[in-house]
């Protein structure tokens, strides 16, 4: 038994290294081998990664609480070290991305014929999202950031739909932006804070000794930044182009992960800057104009996959609400909705990807029946829509649920305002199941393809947004209040 | 971590995991074990019936020093709705497996009714909002489901979608209040808010519960999405009508009602639930679908008992709520016989009766809900009267009220009794054992319930509950028989008169008439539903173009870049005498500069 400990606290030490050592040696494999093996690598170190995480679920939520950190000297000269860790809050959007990871090499990646350089772009993508949400310092976190855009960028680009080119230029030059932005905000950090660190905990301890007027510039810089990642209203314009040109798989990656770094971000500004309090009014009212901006333009939306891409924006500006109200219920309120959103959005996104395969269209005029050929996709698509809307037992529940409850501590009766641009959202999405999924007049093309990989994708999304629904004390736990 | 009265849930959840992992195929099997499972769970009801009342805590996640919790009771009320629910879901599920006869779709049927059934006993024994919102969400959802069962043909999306877009606002300002409900009280237990002393702001949060109420029990701004519901199958309006769904908004009034007296909304209550009785009456006098009119008199109905809340008449609304299950249950069960005898067709003028039981059992629930004695809806009807008499004003429009549903159900069974000439009918041979079981248990049942009513009232209800002596007002029972029996004779006489090809004539001339058009349909509902979306619709266009325009202003922002870029191209190309030139110009600029310095 002593031995077994020692193995578990010996493989715990190493464990977040390996995380990013693992998809480190896929992308190797996948460059040398040949294509017909790519996908099965990529499965699998996606599924190892996986398998990981909820290995460290199940241990922390035995012994309660989350702290592990790995520690590699990286640049003596500036004294920047290769810091991975894992707190409660990085670790529940951890463990959320690598479902989606896993989700999207499984069954985003089946159709296309250039399978290698899909298969290399998520694993890409992989060593970015698993190392930004366990990096505790932000230079490496600036470095996971870029991987992540251009990852993207190049799965849009090479893959994408016709119109590929002009949106993954856009996204390309609304990101790289962003992190220069970023850039240019954590030099500030590291040259205003007295020990020059670049150590997001040292950051958080020293962040008084700040000058105000400094701050003022960085949270500004930052603010931007993260929030042309979210997006917020009026930086919003990358997302829906992109993700109308991206393929199945950059979409799913694009939602459900990368706009989580920003609302990651959004959290790490909200704990190392002590100005983030003066001016949560402002983020709250940028939040709500972003909500029913989105949700009114959603409204006259033709494209399935737009319309799921404004709904990415009503409910990350949800998100940024949630953060915006500087309390316990708003802070993990907004972690469970980005976990609740991420999930969901993959779900939408993997479905709307194989509707477009089944009928060469993703347009609600043009669609009709779809329950009729894809029953399996159709039901599932209902099951997101009444996730989304925030139906009990499933993650949304959870998550609106402690939102509202902190809004209305922090704005009074002024926090219900955003629930109004779910009942739209919900209204629109029953409006569209109406339309093109149930009525079935003359729709005759009958082609009834679906993989057992997708099915097996649809049970295991399907089941994680229940699972945290049913039981959200196994995240909530986690999450103990600071 | 489980207790005793959930129990009851666990064969419905059983037997719906059974319809979703198997698929019996031209068998009857599912319906057999949904059957049994509600079987079982009625014995457990009845165990947990039999034990005195308790209330239990489960805990379901702790955060930041609060626990959120679901909590079960099962005292008197939440034992009467259980015991109503399980009982009719009895005979919904007997009467399903004649009724549902296509193999293919038996499954999601049963699932979907399955789910339905154990929402709605979650939501009778729930005692704080956490189990109440999880049963309510989770009706809604299910009834949406239920009512777009039949999705390939025409209607049936759009009643759902009707009616799911009403619940959401439904659920969305129950979200809303729960808020609300904790930040005032630090608690989700209903017997400990109610027990509270009194917040000042207690009436936001009791609104915004008051809507989620009218949607989901069908009252006034609200009213429109029960109509179309009917496009669901049969079994499903039965018991969506009779004991589930509507009755939910009710249900948590009757429990939340010392808050809704604190807070002095009852006068809210009473006014939306006269405005809807009012409607519901209308306007099942001006439709003519077989199961439409019924689902009105469900509106007018809830108006009633909503009207009795009103009044603080606890048992007044609680005598029309047990009373109403088995009336309607029996309307429609019989109804669904009739429709499915006439290859679904739906206009009363084209139907008839064809068999005695269900004559028998349409005249008595007819009677039932017309309010005439000895039939149980006399008690609930009557018991209503008699609290309003202090009220002048409300109890005119009351005896107005039943006196229009005593004239429209039996409209409604004299047209169909009405023997017809061949070119009306499409009648097709049909029969069913178990459809033609159950309305006959459903039978047992109103006429047991009645005889209850008359002999064992104090029975039914606990002590804690006043009761009315009906023996000291036969003034009041006297005059609403007679008014009863004054509708029944005049439309009896009436419809006897006029030939068929006459009422069919009338029928049809009578989109025309200004009060026809007044009544059918709510249309002064719709139009303010049109007004509405039109509005957002217009923000959401508004809103659309200002993106499009904002897309074009970021591309031609950029594309100033691009212009500035191309001016400054043109210095590069690549000839050597206008790289000399630039050199020279440079050379003059910097001499001048120095000279000039």
């Amino acid at each position: 038994m002593l031995i077994l400990n020692q193995l578990i606290s010996q493989f715990l030490s190493n464990i977040l290294d390996i995380c990013i050592l693992i998809p480190a040696i896929a992308i190797i494999f996948i460059a040398l081998l040949k294509e017909k093996h790519s996908r099965q690598i990529s499965i699998l170190s996606t599924g190892l990664v996986l398998a990981i995480s909820l290995f460290l679920l199940i241990y922390f939520y035995k012994i309660g609480n989350v702290n592990i950190t790995n520690s590699i000297l990286f640049i003596k000269s500036l004294n920047i070290n290769f810091n991975l860790g894992l707190n409660p809050i990085s670790f529940v959007l951890f463990l959320m991305a690598n479902i989606i990871l896993f989700a999207t090499a499984l069954a985003g990646n089946v159709h296309r014929a250039e399978q290698k350089l899909s298969s290399f772009l998520i694993i890409l993508f992989q060593i970015s999202g698993i190392g930004l949400f366990l990096s505790l310092n932000l230079f490496i976190f600036f470095i996971f950031w870029d991987i992540g855009v251009i990852s993207l960028f190049f799965m849009i680009n090479i893959l994408g739909s016709p119109n590929r080119r002009t949106a993954s230029m856009k996204f390309l030059i609304y990101e790289i932006f962003a992190s220069s932005l970023l850039l240019f905000g954590i030099l500030i950090i590291y040259f205003y804070t007295p020990i020059h660190s670049f150590n997001i905990q040292k950051i958080i301890t020293n962040s008084n000794l700040i000058p105000a007027n400094i701050q003022l510039v960085i949270f500004v810089l930052l603010l931007i930044a993260f929030a042309i990642n979210l997006p917020v209203f009026p930086f919003h314009s990358w997302l829906p182009d992109a993700h109308t040109e991206a393929p199945t798989q950059g979409s799913m990656l694009l939602s459900g992960i990368l706009t989580k770094f920003g609302g990651f971000g959004i959290i790490l500004l909200f704990e190392m800057l002590p100005i983030f309090k003066l001016y949560s009014n402002y983020i709250a009212i940028a939040a709500i104009v972003s909500i029913f901006y989105s949700v009114f333009v959603l409204m006259k939306q033709d494209d399935i996959k737009r319309v799921i891409a404004y709904s990415t924006i009503t409910e990350m500006g949800i998100v940024l609400f949630g953060i915006s109200e500087l309390n316990n219920f708003g802070l993990f309120g907004s972690i469970y909705a980005m976990l609740s959103h991420g999930l969901i959005i993959a779900l939408m996104f993997l479905i709307a990807g194989s509707i477009e395969l089944i009928y060469g269209t993703r347009s609600i005029k043009v669609l009709k029946g779809i329950v009729k050929n894809a029953r399996l996709s159709a039901y599932c698509f209902l099951i997101g829509t009444f996730a989304i809307v925030g139906m009990p037992l499933t993650t949304a529940f959870i998550a609106d649920l402690l939102i509202f409850i902190g809004a209305i501590q922090s704005f009074g009766l002024y926090g219900i305002i955003p629930l109004f641009a779910i009942l739209l959202l919900g209204a629109f999405m029953y409006f569209i199941i109406n339309k093109s999924f149930l009525s079935t007049k003359k729709y005759s093309k009958n082609i009834d393809f679906i993989r057992i990989e997708q099915k097996f994708v649809y049970f295991i999304l399907l089941f994680f947004i229940f699972l945290f629904g049913i039981f959200p004390f196994i995240i909530l736990k986690l999450l103990n209040p600071i | 971590m489980f207790v005793f009265p959930l129990y009851i849930l666990v064969p419905l959840l059983i037997a719906s995991l059974i319809a979703v992992i198997n698929n019996f195929k031209n068998s009857k099997l599912m319906s057999y074990i949904s059957l049994i499972s509600v079987l079982i769970s009625f014995l457990i009801t009845l165990f947990v019936i039999i034990q005195p009342g308790n209330i239990y805590t489960i805990n379901w996640f702790n955060f930041n020093n609060f626990s959120f919790n679901f909590v079960i009771s099962t005292f008197f009320l939440n034992k009467l709705l259980l015991f109503l629910v399980s009982l009719i879901s009895i005979l919904i599920f007997i009467y399903s497996i004649g009724f549902i006869n296509v193999p293919s779709e038996q499954n999601r049927y049963y699932f979907e009714m399955l789910i339905f059934t154990s929402a709605m006993m979650l939501f009778s024994i729930s005692a704080n909002f956490i189990s109440l919102i999880i049963g309510w969400e989770l009706l809604g959802i299910t009834s949406y489901l239920l009512i777009g069962f039949w999705y390939h043909k025409e209607k049936p999306p759009d009643a759902a979608r009707k009616a799911i877009t009403t619940i959401l606002i439904g659920d969305i300002s129950m979200l809303v209040s729960i808020v609300i409900f904790f930040n005032l009280y630090h608690t989700l237990n209903f017997y400990t808010i109610i027990n509270s002393p009194i917040q000042p702001l207690l009436s936001v949060p009791l609104i915004f519960l008051l809507i989620a109420i009218f949607t989901k029990s069908a009252q006034f701004p609200f009213t429109n999405w029960l109509s179309p519901a009917m496009e669901g199958p049969t079994p499903v309006s039965a018991f969506l009508h009779s004991s589930t769904m509507v009755k939910a908004g009710v249900f948590l009034i009757i429990i939340l009602l010392p808050l809704f007296i604190k807070s002095h909304l009852l006068y809210l209550i009473l006014f939306i639930g006269l405005i809807t009785s009012i409607i519901g009456a209308t306007n099942a006098l001006a439709e003519n679908h077989i199961k439409k009119i019924i689902a009105y008199s469900t509106i007018e109905d809830l108006g009633l008992m909503m009207v009795a809340l009103g009044l603080n008449a606890l048992y007044a609304a609680l005598a029309l709520f047990i009373v109403q299950t088995f009336y309607k249950s029996l309307l429609f069960l019989s109804s669904g016989y009739i429709m499915k005898s006439h290859d679904e067709k739906s206009d009363i003028h084209r139907l008839s009766i064809n068999s005695k039981l269900i004559l028998i059992s349409l005249f008595i629930g007819s009677a039932s809900l017309a309010g005439l004695f000895p039939f149980s809806g006399f008690f609930g009807k009557i018991s209503l009267d008699i609290f309003a008499s202090s009220n002048l004003i409300v109890y005119l429009i009351l005896v107005l009220i039943d006196f229009l549903s005593a004239l429209y159900i039996f409209r409604w069974l004299f047209i169909m009794q009405k023997p017809k000439t061949q070119k009306h009918k499409a009648m097709i041979s049909f029969s069913s054992f178990s459809m033609k079981f159950a309305i006959f248990l459903n039978l047992i049942l109103l006429l047991s319930s009645s005889f209850l009513f008359i002999f064992a009232l104090n029975y039914i209800f606990p002590a804690n509950i006043l009761k009315i002596d009906y023996m000291s007002y036969l003034k009041d029972e006297i005059i609403s028989t007679i008014l009863i029996l004054v509708a029944i004779f005049t439309t009896y006489f009436y419809y006897k008169s006029k030939s068929m090809d006459y009422l069919i004539k009338k029928e049809k001339n009578a989109n025309k008439s200004i009060a026809h058009k007044f009544f059918y349909n709510n249309v002064f509902i719709w139009l303010v539903y049109s007004l509405a979306y039109n509005f957002i619709l217009a923000i959401s266009n508004i809103m659309y173009y200002f993106d499009k325009l904002f897309n074009e202003l970021i591309y031609y922002f950029a594309l100033i870049f691009i212009k500035i870029g191309n001016v400054l191209k043109r210095l590069e190309n690549g000839q050597i005498n206008t790289y000399i030139l630039f050199f020279a110009l440079g050379l003059i600029f910097l001499i001048l500069f120095f000279i000039i310095k």
